[in-house]
Order: structure tokens, then C-alpha cells, then sequence
């Protein structure tokens, strides 16, 4: 009977030591070196950036993929294209999924999609944000169909945590065709410069079309952050994109049955900012930065602006007030007057319904002379995306909030969260002017037939429109009629603030069952 | 007593007389400065009276602008005392039992 | 805040203060009899409006674009012309208010498509820049 040797403990130790080295070596040395000379970094050390010193729990480290057509039998690496794990950031848990560029390019595979699906049903089960960090080739063509399933699981439960717990997509590199449904279904996308997402890359579009692209042109942070509006913020580089995403989490809740974190108040709330006050020019054709008025009312250097580059007429983003955060929502003036056209419709509807589903209440500010005139708007369905600011405002059940400080005319002041579409708190500064449409556009129908053929028609018409201004150009008529709350001077702006917030705080209002509304898309 | 004695005896007893009249004279300008004590110099303010006028008006300036501020922090301990308290903790159990009703 | 009453002591010296007028930038108060006129100046209103550096649209290449239909009513750079990111290019009056467009990006003004006083439509090319 011959004895078995039995590894000792310390041979079995050393086993895993060395499967852990491996592991971490992830695609092997040469490929982590072609991925430092492109100026990237690898997965881990991305991952060791975002998270808290120390506080990475990576699962799955050993799954490999089992398939063996075109020569994946040789390429099989444990963990496989993404590293999977949770962590901290700031001492919260979340979950995070880092895809590893030095294995396969990546790639999107059936492992791949294997563990984000099992992260993603743990993310879910315990409550946590999910961040993901892209740098993919795209799918695993070798792997054939099952690389398209791994899409779909993932998609699926992007879709099923949607609204329950925050997404973050952080592209860090390449990623291309369908795997880019992922990042465009989470709620912040954050692009780093040098990343790119397109559904078709430059050589199919060019034989199919013939148009001439470079990738950058084509999908890169400039484009989605300044035209397509599909990424939220811009990074000059990884590690920026990185300490981006530990901020903007700082102001998210880990799921929605949670408040948004609190930060003990370091700001005065009785700071009354006599800056405000002369901050709007007397001169209604000329512009400020509604942004000063931002920065000036709420916790000092709170302010994240989200979506800072695309439909820059109206501005959205985190701030903190007394110390809780609030979602702020505003029209521009300084940018194209401040109108409201169909991609600013989109940013706030969409920014609306990201705060009431996780219990960030809403700010709004107004300023504006209504939707942008035109053929091309009409065309282009400014009915249904402006529908959409209505219906965001409408459902939202979170603490709302509004200060209208200049124009608000016609359909844009109903839809810039008005009173009658259940904002609770509406306040006017002095210079508010709430009327149906701009004094000028209203004297010419109004006073068609008293104007017509007449020698002094412009001193006439200037003499109506004078007169219309007095009336109706100040926040008196509407406050005589309650469409505002109270008129307040702009200094008092966030003590009031404050303790319509504090009022509103535990605001909660019953909802009719139904599976979901639909809203136009 | 020996001579070498009766040397140190005088010494001893002229430096005693010296230090003594020394200490009188001390004691004598002692009580003096406390019978006289110095006067300083006197200072003749430069009173023209364009200068009197200027400086009555800014002290006017400053007591308006006392006046003001002092009203301003009074209009100030008319305010909300207890304005953000609320925000400083969570929501309470009105909010959190509505969790229970979004099934 | 009018006709409030108070003694105020400096240095020992009493005077009397009164406020006859209050407006948004000072006061008129009679002290000791004689009327004064008195002007604040808010140091701090100044200094505390925010700058925030203007971003423009990011975007790839290409010529500045009308915005909104409307009227150019003043150009404020030529051909030849270096300009930084955000740095104001012409005013467009549109929709009842002076817009200011300012550059997408920094780069040399290889033409200018428009001049005072014409009248553009969404989408016409205003400014062009040397690729």
C-alpha cells in the first residue's frame, strides 16, 4: 500500500499564492507594458485609484471561459476580459467591474458577461451603486452567439437595477457596437479624453455611406459630451474620470429606499448674497450666468454640473443646501437666450427623473422666453420632447422647489416647474415676468385691429407695450392670482430655500397603482 | 592693637561714612521725586478749524454708520434661529413608512 | 428703519443720530442737528460674484453655427484673428435678447461669413476656423 503524499498546508498556501500572481498578471507582463505605452492604465491599477486604499473584494478571479474555436484552448486566463469586486469609496460600499484590455482586448465574452450578471444580482440584493470602468474591443467574435447572450444578461439587469441603484459607466477606452447599450442605459457616463463609443465604426459607415470619419470625430468625449448629449461629464484624463466618479457618488444615495448622504453644514444659512440682487441687468436683452446664481444661493463650491457641454441653455447638476443635496435644474440666458429647444428638454426631463427616483429633491430656476421658434424645432418633435419636461415635473413626487427670477413666458413657465403641475414652493424675485407671452409679441395680436393703418403706429405700439410691461412684466399680477407663492428679494433666496426644504423634508404624497406611465420618448 | 589693626579699623570706618552719606543722599533724592514728581511735556493740540470741522464730520459718518450696522444686527436677531436644523437629519418616519407603500 | 433714534458714544464724545432717508445704496441722518449724507459701499459684493470660465459646446471641428434664427448686430474679430476657447465672437439678437457666441475651441479665424446687421437662419455658417 503505497502512502499518499498529500500536499502539506503550506504547499496548498503557496498554490494560491502563486494562482493569485497569476491572476493579477492578468493578460501577462508584455500586454500590461503595451497597455502603460498607450499612456492607459490596466484594470487593477484603475480600480486601486477609484476605490478606498485597500477595499477592493474582487470575486470570480479564477472563472475562465470554456470554449476552444479559433485558438481560445491557448488563450484562457483566469478572471477572463473584466475584473469583478466590491469596494469603498469615501467608506460606502459598491460594487465595480473593471474590463481588462490586457486579456483579449477586453473583449466581451460569455465569462465576461457571466460575472457583471452575477455582480449586477449582488449589486441589486444588497442595495449598492455599480460603477463600471469600458475598455473593450467590443464583442468576442470567436465566441460567436454566446458573447451576444452575455450582452443581452447584462443589458437585462441594467435595465432591472435601473432606478433602484445608481449606474455609473466610466469609458476608459474603446467600445464599440452593441456593448455600448450598457453604458447608454446607466445613469452617468463619464468619458475620459481618448475614449469612444459608436454602434457602426468609421470603416462600415464608410462603405455603406461613404462618409469619411476618424474615431474621435466619429464618437469620442467631445461628441458625446457637446452634440449627442450621451455622456454627462468630461475628463482630461483617466485618473480625473476616476476622482470624478468618487465625487459625483458623494452625492448619491446607495439605492432608493435611502435619503442622499448628508454632509455636516459648513456654510452659514442665513447668508444673504447682496450680490444677488443686482445680479439680473435692468436691460431685459441682456444676459447673466445663471450659474452665479447657482454658486452664490447653495452651499459654497457644492455645485457638479451635469451635462456641462451638451444643450448648454439649460444647466443641471448636484448642490448641496444646509448641507443635503438637492438636484438643480435651470434655463441659461447667457446661451441661446435661455429658450428651451429639444435637446435641453431632454437633459432636464431626463435629469428630473433620475433625482425623484432616488430621493434628491428639485431646484428650479426661470428664465426663459419660451421654446425655440422654428421649422427645424417643429420638425424635429419639440411637442414630444417638451412633453417630457411636463411629465417629469408631474410624476416627481421629491420635494420641488422653484424661484422664477426673470422671464417665464407661455408654455416654457408652465413646464419650468410651475405651480399647477404640483411644484410645492414657487418664489418670484422683483424682476420675475410671468405673462403668456413677451410684451411685444402680445400687444401686436392683442392690439392688431387698434393698430392697424395708423400714421404713429410705432409710438402707439411702444405706448401699449410700456403699458402691457407695467402690468403684466412683474411677478404682482401673477402673485395676486397664486401662481407664485410669495415674491421675495434675491438676497433672501436661500434662507427661504432652506426652510422650504426643512418644511418639505419628509414630504411624502400616495401614488394609484399602475405598471408605469408613458411618457413620450 | 597692632598698627596693621588699627589701619583697617579707619578704613572700615571712613568707607562706612562714605557708603552712609551715599545712602542720604539717595534717601534725600528719593523723597524729593516723591515731593515733586516730573510733569510731562505738554502737548498743544493743533486746533485750526478747518481740522476741527473735518474731524467732527467723520465722526458723524462714523456713528451713522454705527447706528446703521447696530440696526442691521438687530433686524439680524429677528431671523429663523433655528434655520436648517431640520436638514440636519434625515428624514423621519412620516417618509420612511411611504417606503413600505411603493411596493 | 426711518426716523429710528439713537445716542451714539465715540470716544467719550455723545452724538446724536437720526435717519431721515434710507435707500438701497446709503442713508441721510441728521447727527447732532446737522444733516449728513452717507454712502455704503458693499466691499464684498463685488469680489464675490462667481467667474465661471465660460464652456463652450464641446465638439469636434467645424464652423461656428447660427444657434437660433436671428440678426448678427455686432462682430467682434476678423480674418486672421487668434482666439481662445470661449473668447466672444459676435452678438446675435435673437428671441428678444443680445446672445454673445463665443469660440468652441481655440484656433486662427479663417473667415467671417457675416457682418453687422444681417439677418442669419438656424444652422448658417457665421464664423470659419483655419483646421
Amino acid at each position: 500500500m503505497s502512502k499518499r503524499t498529500d500536499p502539506a498546508p503550506d504547499d496548498r498556501l503557496d498554490e494560491l499564492e502563486s494562482k493569485r500572481r497569476q491572476a493579477e498578471q492578468a493578460g501577462g507582463e508584455e500586454r500590461i507594458a503595451a497597455q502603460h505605452k498607450k499612456g492607459k492604465l490596466t484594470a487593477r491599477e484603475r480600480l486601486g485609484i477609484l476605490l478606498d486604499p485597500g477595499s477592493l473584494n474582487e470575486i470570480d478571479p479564477y472563472r475562465a471561459h470554456r470554449h476552444h474555436a479559433f485558438g481560445l484552448d491557448e488563450q484562457r486566463y483566469p478572471g477572463d476580459s473584466v475584473v469583478t469586486g466590491f469596494g469603498r469609496v469615501d467608506g460606502r460600499m459598491l460594487a465595480v467591474y473593471a474590463q481588462d484590455f490586457t486579456v483579449l482586448g477586453g473583449s466581451f465574452s460569455e465569462v465576461q458577461g457571466q460575472k457583471v450578471a452575477r455582480l449586477l444580482d449582488l449589486a441589486l440584493d444588497a442595495g449598492v451603486p455599480v460603477v463600471g470602468l469600458m475598455d473593450s474591443v467590443g464583442a468576442r467574435i470567436q465566441e460567436g452567439v454566446y458573447s451576444l447572450a452575455a450582452f443581452s444578461e447584462l443589458f437585462w439587469r441594467n435595465t432591472q437595477a435601473s432606478g433602484i441603484v445608481p449606474q455609473i459607466s466610466v469609458m476608459l477606452g474603446p467600445c464599440a457596437g452593441g456593448s455600448v447599450y450598457s453604458p447608454g442605459l446607466t445613469d452617468f457616463v463619464i468619458m475620459a479624453e481618448g475614449s469612444n463609443m459608436f454602434i457602426t465604426g468609421p470603416k462600415v459607415i464608410e462603405t455603406v455611406t461613404g462618409e469619411k470619419v476618424g474615431l474621435d470625430e466619429l464618437g469620442g468625449a467631445g461628441v458625446h459630451n457637446g452634440i449627442s448629449g450621451v455622456a454627462h461629464f468630461a475628463a482630461a484624463s483617466e485618473q480625473e474620470a476616476l476622482a470624478l466618479t468618487r465625487k459625483l457618488l458623494g452625492y448619491l444615495p446607495a439605492n432608493n429606499a435611502e435619503p442622499p448622504p448628508r454632509r455636516a453644514p459648513a456654510d452659514d444659512p442665513q447668508r444673504m448674497e447682496t450680490a444677488l440682487n443686482s445680479l439680473v441687468p435692468g436691460d431685459p436683452s441682456e444676459a447673466y450666468d445663471i450659474r452665479a446664481v447657482i454658486e452664490l444661493v447653495f452651499d459654497r463650491g457644492s455645485f457638479l454640473e451635469v451635462h456641462a457641454g451638451f444643450a448648454q441653455n439649460a444647466v443641471v447638476g448636484f448642490v448641496r443646501l444646509h448641507g443635503a443635496v438637492v438636484g438643480v435644474l435651470a434655463n441659461q440666458p447667457m446661451v441661446k437666450a435661455g429658450v428651451l429647444d429639444i435637446d435641453a428638454s431632454d437633459k432636464l426631463a431626463r435629469f428630473i427623473r433620475f433625482c425623484d427616483a432616488f430621493n434628491i429633491p428639485l431646484a428650479t430656476f426661470v428664465d426663459t422666453p419660451g421654446f425655440l421658434p422654428g421649422v427645424r424645432e417643429e420638425h424635429g418633435g419639440i411637442i414630444r420632447h417638451g412633453a417630457k419636461i411636463v411629465y417629469a415635473y408631474s410624476e416627481a413626487t421629491v420635494p420641488k422647489l422653484a424661484v422664477i427670477t426673470r422671464k417665464a413666458y407661455g408654455g416654457a413657465y408652465i413646464v419650468m416647474s410651475s405651480k399647477y403641475i404640483r411644484t410645492d414652493l414657487v418664489y418670484a424675485w422683483p424682476t420675475a415676468e410671468i405673462a403668456v407671452m413677451g410684451a411685444e409679441g402680445a400687444v401686436e395680436i392683442l392690439y392688431a385691429d387698434k393698430l392697424k393703418g395708423r400714421p404713429d403706429k410705432a409710438e402707439a405700439e411702444k405706448d401699449y407695450v410700456d403699458a402691457f410691461r407695467a402690468e403684466f412684466g412683474s411677478p404682482y399680477a401673477a402673485a395676486a392670482s397664486g401662481h407664485v407663492d410669495d415674491v421675495i428679494r434675491p438676497e433672501e433666496t436661500r434662507p427661504k430655500l432652506i426652510a422650504a426644504l426643512e418644511l418639505l423634508r419628509d414630504k411624502r404624497v400616495p401614488s394609484r397603482p399602475r405598471k408605469h406611465g408613458n411618457i413620450p420618448l | 592693637m597692632t598698627t596693621l589693626e588699627q589701619g583697617l579699623f579707619l578704613s572700615a570706618l571712613g568707607m562706612g561714612l562714605t557708603f552712609a552719606a551715599l545712602a542720604v543722599v539717595i534717601l534725600l533724592i528719593l523723597l524729593l521725586q516723591g515731593l515733586f514728581p516730573a510733569r510731562r511735556p505738554v502737548h498743544k493740540p493743533i486746533h485750526a478749524p478747518r481740522y476741527a470741522a473735518a474731524e467732527r464730520e467723520r465722526q458723524a459718518a462714523i456713528a451713522a454708520a454705527v447706528w446703521y450696522l447696530s440696526t442691521q444686527m438687530q433686524a439680524r436677531s429677528k431671523v429663523d434661529a433655528a434655520l436648517g436644523q431640520r436638514l440636519e437629519s434625515g428624514p423621519g418616519p412620516y417618509w420612511q413608512s411611504s417606503r413600505m407603500d411603493d411596493a | 428703519m426711518k426716523n429710528k433714534h439713537l445716542k451714539v458714544f465715540l470716544d467719550g464724545t455723545e452724538f446724536d443720530v437720526e435717519v431721515q432717508a434710507v435707500d438701497a445704496h446709503g442713508l441721510e441722518v441728521s447727527v447732532n442737528g446737522r444733516l449728513y449724507k452717507v454712502e455704503f459701499e458693499d466691499l464684498d459684493e463685488a469680489a464675490l460674484i462667481p467667474v465661471i470660465a465660460p464652456t463652450a459646446p464641446a465638439g469636434p471641428g467645424g464652423p461656428l453655427r447660427a444657434p437660433m434664427p436671428g440678426d448678427v448686430t455686432q462682430v467682434m474679430v476678423k480674418t486672421g484673428d487668434e482666439v481662445g476657447v470661449g473668447q466672444e465672437l459676435l452678438v446675435l439678437e435673437a428671441m428678444k435678447m443680445k446672445n454673445v457666441l463665443r469660440a468652441p475651441r481655440a484656433g486662427r479665424v479663417a473667415a467671417v461669413d457675416v457682418a453687422a446687421g444681417q439677418s442669419v437662419a438656424h444652422g448658417d455658417v457665421l464664423v470659419r476656423f483655419e483646421e
